[in-house]
């Protein structure tokens, strides 16, 4: 009965044990301090991932390795650093290097200019609406598919700074510190993500806002 | 040098995103309600966040989530795992190739064993005329004197004087003839000689007891000195049978003690007997002598030096003070105990030396070296219910600083994107 009960109180404090410290635990060999840290860090390491590769299959097999690169060097880890930028180091360089093998089959962006003007109409300019009658018509798988397709219209630095931002609630200077640049650029960058976007999903607003021009994804920032 | 001035779209990100420092956020809100670009701006970029949310989040695959955990539990397991002698030990066993050449050893030791163990059986038979040859030569002398011919004989052969001879042999501490015990024993039964006032144990550990028997019989005194616990004389039985009956052998052909200390070294010696009785009359031994036996094991094989040599390191004999005392331990109930056994001395008595080790607590004791074991289970058993370190202990190791892009190039990847071709 104590032993349960002392159970039940280690696990309540590693519960309220900070990421680090889980992780300084797992250096130790508490394999439990890992499961915990995988829990809070899996569905959002998994979204980053497929936002940015598009792929569910390979964004699973992304998450898999990326945490296995996270037990693997684990004994290299500092406290000193936050884990989550460690951790999305990891998982940004595993989406770079898939990016990086599948850029020759991939398939044209969305924003890439058609004809040779690079500030000509894209892919993105000609698909049509689903609903013209507006973004508040629409269904949610519509607004699901047009959404994702002006995510995916992004240039992926932009779209790494905006999924990190808008679905990882990463901070602009913890962005700035993970992709190596200053904060003003990763703002710059996600300024002009937002305004592609807002451009991109504009049809299906009965009134779009007036705002900046559409920024050119691969020009800018 | 100047900074650069923030952009006022800069601080309107930091608004959407709250961001913005609690200070600086009502002078930022009262900017942007004045000014209609910003507050246009403002409100499409709240839209396009609006239109985000609408996203479902992506789940992982289960199977994912199970791989990582394993992978992770195995990575973590050689932190849990036991460490030192047992760890090695067990990593052994798990060698297969170790594990055959541990069969190998296994089943060479036994059939060592048991290949001794069948000159063993055959070894104690000659010992049976020693019986008869003690009825014959002594017919009406008391058990004392019908037995002391049986382990005594190169001193028949010498001088003829029963009690004079009977710890005439040099090598009689490394002999330590169990048949000496047990004529002690049978003394203890039958009528006690006129020198031996009293029938204590003394705990016979072998040495210690020939060599006080030694010392008896350098001051002529009636030297059934060596009675001792039947229990042990039984078990050392066991394994001193050989030499005595090359003892006779060598009386007959008239050599003397030394030539069977040259005959005992030429055999290879055996072990001690480690069997838990001993041991303790060893110890019981050791208390009663008051420490000079402890200057030289008991048990311990015998050096290989020549004969010569053996005979000087064995103290010459004990004071008669330190003998009386150490015949006064009180086994005589012991003795009593077993004076209904048949006690032959030729047959090894397993059953005997069984019921010993079982009776005797002390004799439990002497099972530490296996408790230890269990000990050290008990220990690892522990460092495994709670491996992990305290909160305290969490700062203490701490690995070498390895920065964001330190680690990026370590899982191999780059600093930046690069825009796929």
């Amino acid at each position: 009965m104590i032993g349960f009960i002392l159970m039940a109180l280690r696990r309540s404090a590693l519960h309220e044990e900070t990421d680090e410290a889980l992780m300084a635990r797992y250096q130790g060999g508490d394999a439990r301090a890992f499961e915990l840290l995988l829990g809070r860090h899996e569905r959002a390491i998994f979204g980053f991932i497929y936002r940015m590769i598009r792929d569910r299959e390979l964004a699973n097999d992304l998450l898999q390795e990326t945490f296995l690169r996270v037990v693997k060097n684990a004994g290299g880890y500092s406290p000193k650093a936050k884990f989550t930028t460690w951790l999305y180091t990891i998982a940004r360089n595993q989406c770079i290097d898939a990016l990086r093998k599948a850029s020759h089959r991939r398939h044209p962006s969305l924003d890439q200019p058609m004809g040779p003007d690079p500030e000509g109409r894209t892919l993105m300019d000609k698909l049509p609406g689903v609903s013209a009658s507006g973004f508040e018509r629409t269904d949610s798988t519509e607004i699901g598919t047009r959404v994702e397709q002006a995510l995916a219209s992004l240039s992926d630095e932009q779209r790494e700074v905006f999924v990190m931002r808008e679905f990882q609630q990463l901070k602009f200077n913890d962005i700035a510190q993970l992709v190596g640049v200053s904060e003003n650029t990763i703002k710059s960058r996600m300024r002009y993500a937002l305004e592609n976007l807002r451009l991109a999903l504009a049809d299906y607003a009965e009134d779009v806002p007036g705002g900046a021009s559409p920024v050119p994804a691969r020009s800018r920032a | 040098m100047s900074t650069p001035r923030p952009q006022p779209d800069d601080k309107l990100l930091d608004l959407l995103y709250g961001e913005v420092l609690p200070e600086d956020a009502e002078a930022l809100q009262a900017l942007v309600n004045t000014d209609p670009v910003l507050r246009e701006r403002l409100e499409a970029w709240t839209s396009v966040r609006r239109a985000m949310a609408t996203l479902p989040e992506p789940e992982p695959d289960p199977q994912v989530h199970y791989n990582i955990l394993r992978a992770a539990r195995q990575q973590a397991a050689p932190a849990e795992a036991p460490k030192g002698f047992f760890a090695w030990l067990s990593s052994l066993t798990m060698n297969p190739a170790f594990a055959g050449l541990g069969l190998m050893v296994l089943a060479g030791g036994a059939l060592l064993y048991f290949s001794r163990g069948y000159q063993d059986s055959e070894a104690p038979a000659p010992a049976a005329p020693t019986a008869l040859e003690r009825a014959v030569e002594a017919p009406a002398g008391s058990a004392a004197d019908q037995a002391a011919p049986a382990s005594n004989a190169p001193g028949l052969a010498e001088d003829g004087k029963l009690r004079d001879g009977l710890f005439a042999g040099k090598d009689r501490a490394q002999n330590a003839e169990p048949v000496e015990e047990k004529a002690a024993e049978e003394a203890d039964e039958g009528e006690a000689p006129a020198g031996l006032d009293k029938a204590g144990n003394g705990a016979p550990a072998r040495a210690e007891q020939n060599e006080k028997s030694k010392a008896l019989s350098a001051k002529g005194t009636d030297a059934f000195g060596g009675d001792g616990d039947a229990r042990d004389g039984v078990a050392d039985t066991k394994t001193l049978i050989p030499p005595v009956d090359t003892g006779l052998k060598d009386t007959r052909s008239g050599e003397g003690g030394e030539g069977r200390a040259a005959k005992r070294k030429r055999a290879p010696a055996r072990p001690a007997p480690a069997t838990a009785t001993a041991k303790k009359a060893d110890k019981k031994m050791a208390f009663d002598l008051a420490g000079e036996v402890e200057k030289e094991p008991a048990f311990a094989p015998p050096p290989p030096a020549p004969p010569a040599e053996v005979a000087p390191q064995k103290p010459a004999a004990f004071p008669k003070e330190e003998v009386e005392e150490s015949r006064g331990g009180g086994g005589a109930d012991r003795v009593a105990r077993n004076r209904g056994e048949p006690a032959p001395v030729v047959t090894v008595d397993a059953p005997l030396a069984e019921a010993a080790g079982a009776e005797d607590e002390d004799a439990n004791k002497e099972a530490a070296p296996r408790r230890a074991t269990v000990d050290e289970v008990a220990v690892f058993d522990d460092a495994l219910a709670d491996p992990a370190p305290s909160a305290d202990d969490d700062a203490a190791p701490e690995a070498a600083p390895v920065p964001v892009q330190a680690a990026a190039a370590a899982v191999g990847g780059r600093a930046a994107w690069r825009r796929p071709a």
